[in-house]
């Protein structure tokens, strides 16, 4: 018996072809894949195939479909921008030789942020670094930190440079908005991200209790989930932030994260919950408890690893929702504190400097992008990971 | 064969589902769909479960096995089920917790139907195989493991390389031989094979079960088959029961049914079995009438007398007593003899 078929001449391999489900993933890969230089794709694959998983399946799926494709760059961008945000828009050096001596100020300024340094020079703690007189230096391309006022140059246009470098403008206070947007993507990236990790957290955990276990524990989760569907999440979070609104901003923002992700597991627990009452009436969970597998090593090993596809999509589009919500909070003056500088907030400024269009339209494209970018990815993940590719 | 050794011992086993209804969930009814069943199974012999769809046999497999309240919590379960183990220990597993029976776990093992849902597709057939030894032999080094897992694909046919592969790159048959190798990996004593070449071509059935015949000497383990296809059953088994409607109708030596069959069910059942040759001359051909009862509402008295060809008023007073019709062939129903159609 074969382990490889073989489709010397198959053109294109008809619905009902697979209905005998004999290697169906592959049957339907190539059924996909079947218009374009069949002959070198398939060569190509049978070297890949020797040990081909799930996961590399949905890879290649995923790879097929060009706007997802697009959304992961946009959002791996994104991504490296927030992480060298203070290499790309910083009020100081980068490098620069001052007196003599060679600094790496950037980098200087994370040790005296964790208190491992200090600047030593009075000038350099002052933040005057402008001002000074530089042997040699390279300053990022944005030389302004999302902060940095500069009243002499506010409501500059974009693309009028003059002796200052805003490229995209500024606002009332001069504030540049390059500077703004790239520091920006640091907080709405990372809302995303906690927010959706705290919600995918609970949500799988109590998704999987309750369609593993059923009974009363699946009774008292899909009450919960009721429950928590049944909150106006967006007052909940306006009221609770009302509240802590005098604490730290990193502590601020910590909290808005955490809410997001409180009020916002339920649909990945509903899904997690659906897919494992699929699963678990599969044969070879049943085979695992004849086998005489504890439960903790069946959920593990054998149920959840069969589940989370669908958990992956909602996550995708989770993402995109607590960038949303985060943007619309900072919007109404809610969100993270006016100190810092992000998305929903700069677009909240553009709200009475209408004429300063450039101050709306931006941050919007940017918020939008991001939005865009995570829908796009969970719709290509969700295609990619769909049943008729299933093993 | 005087020196019998018992192997397994089923006496009245009932497996009752309840089913629940309405707001408050109040058991409105209940799914008996094992209802008395009683069989003893000897080493060294394969005892054929068959039947047709619903009508329990999947359900006994299960419980002997002690993973029907696993799948259903709420089961209700009653009766004995008695394994000998080989050192002359007996054992309960009727309504054994999950924490005492881990231990026996690996002496009786399933192999499952659907080779397609049975083995888990985000491991390779390596990882397969092995896991029930690192759970039932943890004695055993990462090295031993390997080489019983290479031995065992060897045995049941497949190549040592294609153990790093997973299950969806395999064909039906060769999964179901993956299946069977997970099933012998911690040696069992007892194995229930829950109809293990039906969902397979018939070239295939055919290959598999002499596989297993083959496996059932060298390893030394004792099958329960179930199945519904006759042919196959008493190719393979050396008794065979079969069931209807949760309870066993006839019970013997598998010529003895195959060819003698005395039940007015077991003779519908094998009149059904198609003939190679047109001239075989079968003297009769029963068709049933109707569909079998829900096992939720089920005739009084005999299960069958509702399709019963040669029913009488009296059937519906209490199931009928097993009568000893030939030597070791026994019939529930009073009304028929071996050998004599009804």
């Amino acid at each position: 018996m074969g382990t490889e078929p073989t489709y010397h001449d198959s053109q294109k391999i008809p619905e009902g072809a697979q209905s005998d489900g004999r290697l169906q993933g592959e049957l339907t890969d190539t059924n996909l894949s079947a218009n374009d230089n069949e002959k070198k794709d398939k060569a190509e694959r049978k070297k890949k195939d020797d040990n081909q998983s799930y996961w590399r399946l949905v890879r290649r799926q995923y790879k097929k479909n060009r706007p997802a494709r697009v959304g992961l760059w946009i959002i791996m961008f994104f991504v490296v921008t927030a992480l060298f945000a203070d290499f790309l828009a910083n009020n100081k050096p980068i490098i620069c030789k001052y007196q003599g001596t060679w600094y790496v100020p950037v980098v200087h300024e994370y040790l005296v942020g964790i208190g491992f340094s200090s600047w030593g020079k009075e000038e350099f703690a002052n933040d005057k670094w402008k001002e000074l007189d530089y042997d040699v230096s390279i300053w990022p391309p944005v030389p302004y930190t999302s902060r940095d006022n500069d009243l002499d140059n506010s409501f500059v246009a974009p693309f009028q440079t003059g002796d200052h470098s805003h490229y995209l403008g500024t606002d009332q206070l001069g504030r540049d908005l390059l500077a703004g947007l790239i520091h920006g993507s640091r907080i709405s990236l990372s809302i995303g991200i906690v927010a959706m990790g705290i919600a995918t957290l609970i949500g799988v955990l109590l998704g999987v209790l309750a369609g593993y276990f059923g009974g009363w524990v699946d009774i008292v989760v899909s009450r919960l989930i009721e429950l928590f569907l049944n909150f106006p999440v967006f007052f909940l979070i306006i009221t609770i932030v009302a509240f802590y609104q005098d604490s730290e901003p990193n502590a601020l923002i910590f909290l808005i994260m955490a809410v997001i992700g409180l009020t916002g597991w339920m649909n990945i627990a509903r899904l997690a919950r659906g897919e494992v009452l699929r699963v678990r009436n599969m044969e070879y969970v049943t085979a695992a408890g004849a086998l005489g597998f504890s439960s903790p090593r069946v959920i593990f090993r054998h149920v959840l690893p069969n589940s989370l596809a669908p958990v992956l999509v909602a996550i995708a589009f989770g993402i995109a929702a607590a960038v949303l919500t985060e943007a619309a909070l900072s919007f109404l003056g809610f969100g993270v504190p006016p100190t810092v500088v992000t998305w929903g907030s700069m677009l909240s400024e553009a709200r009475g400097n209408v004429y300063a269009w450039w101050l709306a339209i931006f941050p919007g494209i940017m918020i939008f992008l991001t939005v865009l970018s995570y829908n796009l990815v969970g719709d290509g993940l969700r295609d990619a990971t769909d049943p008729r590719l299933k093993l | 064969m005087s020196d019998k050794r018992l192997l397994l011992e089923v006496k009245d086993l009932k497996v009752h589902f309840p089913v629940y209804a309405g707001i408050f969930q109040r058991k409105i009814a209940t799914v008996k769909a094992v209802d008395g069943v009683s069989f003893t199974m000897y080493r060294g012999e394969t005892l054929g479960l068959v039947g047709e769809s619903g009508c329990g046999k999947t359900t006994v497999g299960r419980t002997i096995i002690n993973i029907t309240k696993l799948m259903f919590h709420d089961a209700e379960i009653t009766g004995e089920i008695l394994y000998h183990m080989p050192n002359g220990e007996v054992i309960d597993f009727a309504n054994l917790t999950k924490k005492k029976m881990r231990p026996y776990r690996s002496e009786v093992q399933m192999i499952f139907q659907d080779p397609y849902s049975s083995l888990n597709p985000r491991m390779t057939v390596q990882q397969i195989i092995e896991e029930p030894l690192t759970i039932h032999r943890p004695e055993m080094s990462k090295e031993d493991r390997r080489k019983r897992v290479l031995m065992l694909l060897d045995r049941v046919g497949l190549q040592a390389e294609q153990g790093g592969r997973y299950p969806h790159e395999f064909s039906g048959g060769q999964r179901q031989r993956i299946g069977i190798a997970r099933a012998l990996a911690t040696n069992p004593d007892l194995i229930i094979c829950d109809e293990p070449v039906s969902a397979l071509d018939v070239s295939v059935q055919a290959q598999v079960i002499n596989l297993m015949l083959d496996l059932q000497e060298e390893f030394d383990v004792n099958f329960l088959f179930i199945a519904h296809d006759l042919s196959v059953v008493e190719h393979i088994s050396t008794r065979i029961a079969v069931m209807y409607l949760g309870h066993i109708v006839e019970y013997g030596g598998s010529e003895q049914v195959y060819f003698n069959p005395t039940h007015p069910y077991s003779r519908a059942l094998l009149s059904a079995v198609p003939q190679a040759d047109p001239d075989s001359g079968r003297a009769t051909r029963t068709i049933l009438e109707g569909d079998v009862p829900t096992p939720l509402n089920k005739p009084t008295g005999c299960p069958f007398r509702t399709r019963c060809p040669i029913a009488r008023p009296d059937c519906a007073n209490g199931f009928p007593s097993f009568e000893e019709k030939e030597s070791g062939h026994w019939v529930a129903c009073p009304y028929v003899e071996a050998g004599v159609e009804a």
